[in-house]
């Protein structure tokens, strides 16, 4: 999935102003979340937008066209409703699409889209990794190779997972492509980071 | 009549909150997309679709009135 993680990336660009990035700092790898996460929100919208025309149809059966009288309202209404689960779909699309992994040679910035207008960045010195594990569970993640990247680090933590809020020493991110090539990437930035605070 | 007007009313309410949310969205979009990303591509599908479901509804509006 080549689209999924970016590679020569012009840094130079206005767009990445807002990470405040060093002198010396380059971005080796933008990581968007896969878009299978994304699935079962987009099944949700497409069984809401199914409910209006499976209820009319029912309605119109039961109640032999009795409806006709009311149409325009319930057209009106159905409208509206269509109106809302797009606006709604669009929203959840830029809350998945809009939560980004940078890498780069000297950290790790997590942008975490949380609604409308509301972003978080957290993030994590190459240096203060400890350890990186990659989990891939369940059929659609072994599937499509997406899962949960978990960094070990030195310091306070991070995490999205509404089971383990606020943990600390850990940085879990979910849904992210190829986890264990992420993984070993961290690491060997990692290891270049330590190398050049310790030449010797 | 008049409840027509006021069904109309509401509405043309609710698609101006609509079309707030959808404003800030766009906002976002022009704020804190990345260079060569997919997000121009997604927001032209989205109005189209938004513009099919409002023109559908002002063309049968329309005709019945």
């Amino acid at each position: 999935m080549p689209h999924l993680i970016e590679q020569n990336i012009d840094t130079n660009d206005d767009a990445f102003l807002y990470l405040n990035l060093h002198a010396d700092e380059k971005i080796h790898y933008i990581v968007r979340h896969h878009w299978a996460g994304f699935l079962g929100t987009l099944g949700l919208v497409l069984g809401m937008a199914l409910v209006p025309i499976v209820l009319l149809f029912i309605s119109g059966a039961l109640l032999d066209g009795s409806l006709e009288g009311a149409g325009p309202i319930v057209f009106l209404f159905i409208s509206g409703f269509f109106v809302f689960l797009l606006t709604f779909l669009f929203g959840s699309w830029i809350n998945y699409y809009y939560d980004i992994v940078f890498i780069t040679n000297k950290r790790i910035l997590n942008v975490d889209q949380k609604g409308l207008l509301s972003r978080g960045t957290s993030e994590l010195p190459m240096k203060q990794v400890q350890n990186v594990s990659a989990q891939v569970e369940g059929f659609l993640q072994t599937t499509f190779n997406y899962g949960t990247l978990v960094i070990e680090t030195a310091g306070a933590g991070t995490s999205d997972d509404p089971n383990r809020p606020g943990l600390q020493g850990y940085f879990t991110i979910h849904d992210l492509p190829d986890p264990n090539r992420l993984a070993r990437i961290i690491i060997e930035f990692h290891h270049q980071a330590e190398a050049e605070d310790d030449p010797s | 009549m008049d409840f027509d007007r006021l069904v109309l009313f509401g509405y043309a309410i609710f698609l101006a909150v609509m079309l707030a949310i959808n404003l800030l969205y766009f906002f976002q979009i022009y704020r804190y997309r990345l260079p060569g990303d997919a997000s121009i591509g997604i927001l032209v599908i989205h109005i189209i679709l938004l513009l099919t479901v409002i023109a559908g509804t002002t063309v049968y509006i329309g005709a019945i009135n």
